[in-house]
């Protein structure tokens, strides 16, 4: 088990550039946000045109139309679409599921917020990192700027593996935090010891837009198990005496598959993003898919 | 190879029965494959109850298995006291010497300290421990507990015996079989000299196992004492000698009773220094001397020495043959003539005189085949009468080819077994012209014979215990106040002490050991084998501690997942 990540495995040059086309667009980003690329609920002095209001006392002249007075003697203003940035809050899941077995699930996880990260970064929004895992820590506070995606690279590399699984306290936490609406993406395999359900249930609680990135492996539906085993848990350490045979196998792919269809219909019914990414596959280029046409809609 | 808790057939009957059960045990056992995974919540959903343990199925694991067979085999073969084949055929002796030896200071608890070393050490089934003390018993027998050995030694004590375990090894060899080799272990200072060990059958080994006792100066102590007839030739008069080591002061007489009248004199000796009362009145009585001065072996200072009663033998003399014996008995001082109560009577054959006594009948050529022809009452066969009256009455004195020369005629000797003792001598014998009348061994022959017609005691000039007396008398009655049945052979004392006849006669026998009151450490032609060191440990403990070893390659490999 691989206790560490170091920056080289989390980006080179490669990866930048196979994350330059990538976007994220949000539909509109809640006003009150820095100068960016994102279109926003406020209405100001952008350039895209976006309404007319009658002119009120106090008001700037300069945005008066001056064709519609002439045309029909009222005094209107010119509104245009204010562009804001889009804060995106990436919560990599660090308990110690994502450490184990031969391939670390850490390592695409990572893999994963940094290009998050680069994108986000890439068209000036901002971007802060929460890892969590029996409880959710800052570990990057927002910010913005090209500039910054080594010391999130840095700042990922000091991750270390945590206890167990706890989302709805991780989340509870994020809400606390009293953050700017933005675009929570959890990065995770989503083995909460509490089920898919009670992890709806805090998901369904956040104000923010959602991205659900789960981390999964072939054998994660297709144990390649037989016989009599003893499974330690890894995150709790208890141990569990069975003895598996075809019958115990189907019924394991029935709640596996049945955990993995709450979380589908928790995406589909709220139309949020749900990502599957193969941790023994390049994980960038599995991300690079979701982006249709190298945009993402959050 | 043998078992000293169970027989070979229940040993191969557990081991059957702990690879059977085993086996069984083997297919029942669930073997778990530890294994680390991200979630079991998947599978606790999925788990099912785990399969019941059936036998019909691949048998898998067969090391584990066998390394569970071993463990328990070896086990079980410890249960059963397993032994080397060496150890079956060798069989110990471990002999106690419990002879007044002993009694110096710590020798004994050394003695029987190693001996119970030994005995632990030993296997049980093949060592017997037995005593050399007065009498030689099984202290344990095979099979039995060391424990019960230490209790049965916990009151004893060396006894009042000389060392006599030579005897008691010549007496054990004639019982054992030839076949087996036979380890003695002699724990004691008992001699064993070369020459009885060159009796002992080649299958002995005998070693001592303690060593021998250091010199120790200093002791003063009796090392021999006895009797003997007076020099004053007083028929009821003895004289008494002993020997004592270490001081040049005379023995002082302890008990009551007739003492001798006369100082001790002393003579200087090899070892010490002889001492002899003389003139000491012969009445039966138990004479003790003691040594004035006390030492750290007390065991010979202070003996018991018997003095024979003698008395005069009262005559009763026919008429016709005063002239005759008169002169003899009057000049005899162990005879008189029977004033009222005779002991014996000398008469003509045929005559009525003293019917009921003992009697020296004179006879004639015509009336008796043979010129002296002896009755006996007691029992044994002629045979062995003739030859012993043969040296009791001085026959070997008499020159039989003067007397036919003499009378022209054979001269024999008859014997025949009767009711009352008898001697008959012909007439013609006694002419006090003939050859046999005025030889001198007529007056030895009539001394002799009217000795022997009265049975006087005969008394046994000392007593030692361990050696058997100079002749045989009955049954005794032991210083122990039990009774010692010596079936018509003589008396061998066991203990010190005072030993009473079936007639009240006493011997007083003394335990003499003049190595143990020398103090020396051996003597010359006493070898000592040496000392064996402890036993090694028996086999069982080396099959534990096998075990132990099995049971952590065990834990080994079933944390390194070798093993289920």
């Amino acid at each position: 088990m691989a206790d560490t990540v170091t920056a080289d495995d989390l980006f080179d040059a490669e990866f930048l550039e196979s994350l330059q086309r990538l976007r994220l667009v949000a539909q509109r980003v809640p006003r009150g946000g820095r100068f960016a690329e994102q279109r926003s609920k406020a209405l100001g002095t952008g350039l895209e045109f976006q309404d007319y209001r009658p002119y009120s006392t106090g008001d700037d002249l300069r945005a008066i139309d001056w064709n519609i007075y002439r045309r029909l003697g009222r005094v209107f203003l010119r509104l245009f679409e204010e562009l804001e940035d889009l804060p995106v809050y990436l919560l990599p899941d660090v308990s110690r599921s994502m450490w184990v077995e031969e391939t670390p699930r850490a390592h695409a996880c990572l893999r994963s917020a940094m290009a998050f990260a680069a994108i986000a970064l890439g068209q000036h929004d901002r971007v802060g990192v929460f890892p969590f895992a029996e409880d959710m820590k800052p570990l990057v506070r927002p910010r913005s700027g090209w500039n910054s995606l080594p010391l999130f690279a840095q700042a990922m590399t000091k991750l270390e593996p945590g206890g167990a699984t706890d989302l709805s306290r991780s989340l509870r936490r994020l809400e606390g935090m009293q953050l700017r609406s933005g675009l929570v993406v959890v990065i995770s395999d989503f083995f909460d010891p509490a089920g898919a359900d009670a992890m709806v249930t805090a998901l369904k609680r956040l104000r923010h837009k959602l991205l659900l990135v789960q981390l999964v492996r072939d054998s994660d539906r297709d144990p390649q198990i037989q016989g009599d085993v003893r499974l330690r848990d890894c995150e709790s350490g208890v141990d569990q005496d069975i003895t598996v045979t075809s019958q115990v196998l189907d019924r394991y792919r029935q709640a596996y598959d049945n955990h993995a269809r709450i979380l589908t219909d928790f995406a589909q019914k709220r139309r949020i993003g749900l990502v599957q990414l193969n941790v023994e596959q390049n994980v960038v280029e599995q991300i690079a898919t979701v982006f249709e046409g190298g945009r993402y809609h959050a | 190879m043998n078992f000293a808790n169970l027989p070979v057939w229940g040993i191969g009957a557990g081991l059957a029965a702990l690879a059977g059960g085993l086996f069984v045990l083997q297919m029942l056992r669930v073997r778990h494959r530890q294994l680390e995974v991200p979630t079991t919540m998947f599978w606790k959903e999925a788990v099912e109850e785990s399969r019941a343990r059936v036998l019909r199925q691949r048998f898998r694991h067969p090391w584990a298995y066998l390394l569970l067979l071993l463990i328990a085999a070896l086990l079980w073969l410890a249960i059963g006291g397993l032994q080397s084949s060496a150890s079956d055929r060798q069989e110990y002796l471990l002999v106690l010497d419990g002879s007044v030896g002993m009694s110096h200071p710590e020798r004994f608890e050394i003695a029987t300290d190693s001996l119970l070393q030994d005995a632990e050490n030993l296997p049980a089934a093949n060592r017997e421990v037995w005593w050399s003390g007065a009498e030689t018993k099984l202290l344990l027998a095979k099979g039995e507990h060391t424990l019960l050995l230490r209790e049965r030694l916990k009151d004893m004590q060396p006894d009042m015996a000389a060392a006599a375990v030579e005897d008691r090894l010549l007496q054990m060899a004639k019982g054992v079989d030839q076949q087996r080799s036979l380890q003695v272990r002699l724990y004691g200072d008992a001699p064993l000299r070369n020459a009885a060990r060159e009796q002992l059958p080649s299958n002995f080994e005998v070693l001592r196992c303690t060593p021998l006792a250091p010199a120790q100066a200093g002791n003063r102590g009796f090392i021999s004492g006895g009797i003997q007839a007076s020099e004053s030739g007083q028929w009821d008069h003895v004289d008494l000698i002993v020997e004592i080591i270490g001081t040049t002061e005379a023995p002082t007489l302890t008990s009551s009773g007739a003492k001798p009248e006369n100082p001790a004199a002393s003579v200087k000796t090899a070892l010490g220094t002889q001492w002899r009362f003389t003139e000491i009145l012969a009445r039966g009585q138990v004479l003790e001397l003691q040594i004035a001065t006390q030492d750290n072996y007390p065991a010979d200072d202070r003996i018991s020495i018997a003095v024979p009663q003698r008395r005069p033998l009262q005559v009763l003399l026919s008429d016709s043959l005063a002239s005759t014996f008169a002169p003899l008995v009057m000049a005899d001082s162990a005879l008189v003539m029977a004033s009222d109560s005779a002991d014996l009577v000398v008469r003509l054959q045929g005559e009525n005189l003293g019917a009921a006594l003992p009697a020296l009948e004179i006879s004639s050529a015509a009336a008796s085949t043979h010129a002296f022809e002896i009755t006996d009452a007691g029992s044994g066969t002629p045979e062995q009468l003739l030859q012993s009256i043969h040296q009791q009455l001085g026959f070997a004195e008499i020159d039989a080819l003067a007397l036919a020369q003499q009378l022209q005629q054979p001269i024999s000797l008859g014997v025949e077994l009767g009711d009352t003792r008898k001697v008959q001598v012909w007439d013609q014998l006694l002419d006090p012209k003939g050859a046999f009348a005025s030889s001198r061994s007529f007056p030895l022959f009539m001394g002799r014979s009217l000795r022997w017609l009265a049975n006087t005691h005969r008394y046994a000039p000392f007593a030692v215990t361990g050696r058997p007396l100079s002749f045989a008398n009955g049954n005794w009655t032991t210083p122990q106040q039990g009774t010692a049945v010596t079936a018509g052979l003589a008396l061998r004392p066991t203990v010190a002490g005072v030993y009473r006849s079936s007639e009240g006669n006493d011997v007083a026998a003394n335990a003499f050991d003049t190595r143990a009151s020398l103090g020396l450490a051996a003597f010359a032609d006493v070898t000592a084998g040496e000392a064996l060191q402890a036993s090694t440990m028996p086999l069982w403990s080396w099959l534990v501690l096998l075990v132990l070893l099995l049971l952590g390659v065990e834990w080994m490999l079933f944390h390194n997942g070798r093993i289920p």
